[in-house]
């Protein structure tokens, strides 16, 4: 190997001027697509590790109660993570999602902003960069301050100092008007961000009027990106909901009641005869209140139209929540099922459940022995309606439409993924890298062609030595290594040129500051053209650029080795 | 004791829409430690004849029996093989790899064989070098030297593997006369010393007063041989 390493690289010294043009042509197209690979990378970067970072996360998780899908609520937060952190590897960061739609007031100026709540961190100050106002203390002292961007603030003529309202639908769905305090004027590294107005994410939860245990929405930012749906898969089942009840007492009777939502829409008819109404009862499924069991009534001296009154201890307060539903019929209950069973509608159970988790949960099973394939199982509602996972933007959209629809009292729990959420810059992020791709192939393409060419003429050169060094005693085999050895050193030579190239002109062109505004600025960070070389893609080059020479040199090589001694012998150039 | 023997040996060569006889019948019997030259007109099949003893070509029919192993059924790296271990060649226009040094083109053989040290294969080839007398020039490129170098280094090439044969096609033709007779003497001393057997085409009459045998050829066929001593 020593011997064909030693010809092979004199070859490439000796043909200086054709060598150095072909290897500045292999060099050119490292330099492009080292450059477009580290582009790409960059755009992928700034929109997946950082547009989407800020805007939905990488994985989403909502609830959505009532249909109104602008305010969510998870009630039980520590529950939800609890759930992820055991289910979800390689999380990077879990962050509260909290914000509010609405139109805000400046100085004889308005305009609709999206008002979110945020932590400030360093990755936060690094992207919005403060031009006027500083981030140290800007959340002490002032009511409700605010962060707004240059172009926000030009918009509604405020400045560090003003004040500014806002009016948003809190999470009851309530109209609330609050007034805030420029305390920040910054400057995003992306455009797209610009009309964003940021708020300590405190002082919004409370103007929203989530509790200490609640949230809007959780967003998961995941190490890898890429595997965010195939991870929301895996929480998706771990987040399968029991079914909801309520283990409650009542006075002046000794045993506990099992409160237990109908589903949406039920037909009692589904529960042939485990559950009978009285032939004079008029119920249909959208009727309110609870069906308790005859017995019960008779325990109770309660009749249609009177209130069952119940307490339970809660989940996130401290003491028993009282409570009542009334009573719309009265059935007669097959032994199978416990008389101590409160069948309750939908919404008359889901507003109570809601607002006052319940501690306890209890085994079902012990109030109600049918068989788990009886209709009666399908009748009770779960804690929440776990959506299912969507696959794409259309669908996610559909969804979210027929939630908005359905009005439901009982939460509806989503698991979106940026796929769903953020596929038009994932599409786009495809786009630009399959664009990058299918230039540097075809300029590749072109320069291999030269490579082929060049070996060609080369072999053609060559052929007396062939014939000498084939005489004398070399192999074939070791005459095809000594073409494709030369090649493979002039690749990787190329190779080194074109990444200490592309390295220089990629710093260059970061210098370049583009000061006007437009769409394109979002695949751009601080206005600069972004690029992100990994090593994994300067390796994964040098690869392709080798496979593409090896086996552009390959033929040539396999025609040069298969030269016979004589022939070779009398070749005359 | 025969090294080279050919029996009824002919080739053909496809030459547009005819075919060239190039060799018609040749026999022919040397023995070891002979110092043959093959003469006769261009044309008359010397190169083609000193290719197929040396194995870098393959009759059409015939027998060849070189060193007691019959070549006609060897595959492609049995006979290169061949070439390596047993055959030496010296060309005409020299043929030195021009990337080498001269001490690298004495060493390439004994490189390609795997079977010496790197310190054996300096050894040799230094002694090679010393022995055709050029160790001034041991540093320099073929395109360095003179035609009379370079035809040394390339004898010093061709021996350093100490062949039983060594192949010289016209090795004179590209000297004046006194660097020709120089390498012929060379080539002699060798043959003698080595007991190594040369077999060499030549157009020039003095060569003939270095060769035991003479063999002439014409039309691809051996028309004489002239015992010279």
């Amino acid at each position: 190997m020593k011997l064909i390493f030693l010809i092979s690289f004199r070859n490439l010294i000796r043909q200086k001027r054709r060598n150095i043009q072909l290897g500045i042509a292999i060099a050119f197209g490292i330099v492009i697509l080292t450059i477009a690979n580290a582009f790409s990378k960059g755009i992928t970067d700034n929109l997946l590790n950082r547009l989407i970072v800020f805007t939905s996360g990488h994985m989403k998780i909502s609830m959505i109660e009532s249909g109104r899908v602008m305010n969510p609520i998870i009630r039980d937060r520590a529950y939800v993570l609890k759930t992820i952190k055991s289910t979800v590897t390689g999380i990077s960061n879990i962050e509260e999602d909290l914000g509010a739609f609405g139109r805000m007031i400046g100085n004889g100026k308005g305009d609709y902003v999206f008002l979110a709540g945020v932590k400030l961190n360093d990755e936060f100050k690094s992207y919005f960069r403060a031009l006027e106002g500083s981030y140290e203390n800007y959340d002490k002292g002032a009511c409700n301050p605010v962060i707004i961007s240059e172009q926000k603030a030009k918009y509604l003529n405020v400045k560090i100092g003003d004040q500014v309202r806002m009016r948003f639908d809190n999470v009851n769905g309530q109209k609330q008007t609050a007034i805030f305090t420029v305390k920040v004027i910054i400057k995003s590294q992306n455009i797209f961000m610009d009309y964003a107005v940021f708020t300590p994410f405190k002082n919004l939860k409370q103007l929203m009027g989530y509790k200490k245990f609640e949230t809007a929405a959780l967003k998961i930012i995941l190490d890898d990106p890429r595997t965010a749906a195939e991870k929301a898969d895996l929480l998706h089942k771990a987040l399968e909901p029991d079914k909801a009840c309520i283990w409650s007492k009542t006075d002046k009777y000794s045993n506990n009641l099992l409160l237990v939502p109908f589903i949406k829409g039920v037909s009692l008819n589904a529960a042939g005869s485990l559950i009978k109404m009285p032939a004079d009862t008029e119920w249909d499924s959208d009727t309110k209140g609870a069906v308790i069991s005859s017995v019960l009534a008779d325990k109770l001296k309660l009749g249609v139209g009177d209130r069952i009154k119940f307490k339970y201890k809660q989940r996130y307060f401290s003491g028993l929540h009282h409570a009542d539903v009334k009573i719309s019929a009265i059935a007669l209950f097959n032994k199978k099922i416990s008389p101590d069973t409160v069948f309750v509608s939908n919404e008359s159970f889901f507003r109570i459940y809601n607002y006052f988790l319940p501690e306890d949960k209890v085994r079902l099973e012990d109030y109600i022995q049918a068989d788990h394939k009886d209709p009666v199982w399908d009748m009770i509602a779960s804690e929440w309606h776990l959506l299912k996972r969507t696959r794409n933007t259309d669908d996610f959209a559909k969804k979210f439409k027929d939630l908005m629809r359905d009005k439901k009292y009982q939460p509806s729990m989503d698991i979106a993924t940026m796929y769903e959420t953020a596929s038009e810059i994932i599409k786009m992020e495809y786009v630009f890298n399959l664009v990058t791709f299918l230039a540097a192939s075809v300029i590749f393409f072109i320069i291999m062609i030269g490579v082929l060419n060049s070996l060609r003429m080369t072999v053609r050169e060559r052929t007396r030595e062939i014939g000498t060094v084939r005489s004398i005693g070399m192999r074939r085999s070791d005459v095809k290594k000594v073409f494709m050895m030369e090649t493979f050193l002039l690749t990787v030579l190329s190779w080194l040129a074109g990444l200490i190239i592309s390295l220089i002109v990629m710093k260059l062109l970061t210098l370049i500051h583009f000061s006007y505004d437009n769409p394109l600025n979002m695949l751009m960070v601080d206005r600069r053209l972004y690029f992100v070389p990994t090593l994994w893609s300067v390796f994964r080059n040098l690869i392709i650029v080798f496979a593409f020479s090896m086996a552009t040199a390959f033929f040539p090589s396999s025609k040069a080795a298969s030269l016979k001694p004589s022939e070779a012998l009398r070749h005359t150039t | 004791m025969s090294i080279v023997l050919l029996k009824d040996v002919r080739k053909d060569y496809p030459l547009g829409k005819t075919t060239v006889h190039a060799l018609q019948g040749v026999e022919l019997d040397i023995s070891t430690g002979s110092f043959i030259s093959i003469v006769g007109p261009s044309g008359s099949g010397k190169t083609t004849l000193l290719n197929i003893i040396g194995c870098v070509d393959q009759a059409t029919t015939g027998s060849i029996t070189i060193d007691d192993q019959d070549v006609s059924r060897m595959t492609d790296n049995q006979l290169t093989d061949l070439r390596l271990f047993k055959i030496g060649f010296i060309f005409q226009s020299f043929n030195l790899i021009p990337v080498l040094n001269v001490l690298e083109n004495v060493e390439f053989p004994l490189l390609l064989m795997k079977k010496y040290t790197s310190k054996e294969i300096r050894k040799k080839a230094e002694e090679m070098i010393e022995h055709v007398r050029i160790t001034e020039q041991i540093s320099q490129r073929p395109s360095e030297l003179s035609g009379g170098q370079r035809q040394r280094v390339a004898i010093a090439r061709a021996l350093v593997t100490s062949p039983r044969i060594v192949l010289a096609d016209e090795p004179t033709a590209n000297l004046d006369s006194e660097t020709g007779a120089q390498i012929l003497s060379l080539m002699k001393r060798i043959n003698e010393q080595n007991n190594v057997t040369f077999i060499f085409s030549t157009h020039d009459p003095d060569v003939l007063k270095y060769a035991n045998d003479v063999i002439k050829i014409r039309d691809g066929k051996v028309i004489e041989r002239i015992k010279c001593q």
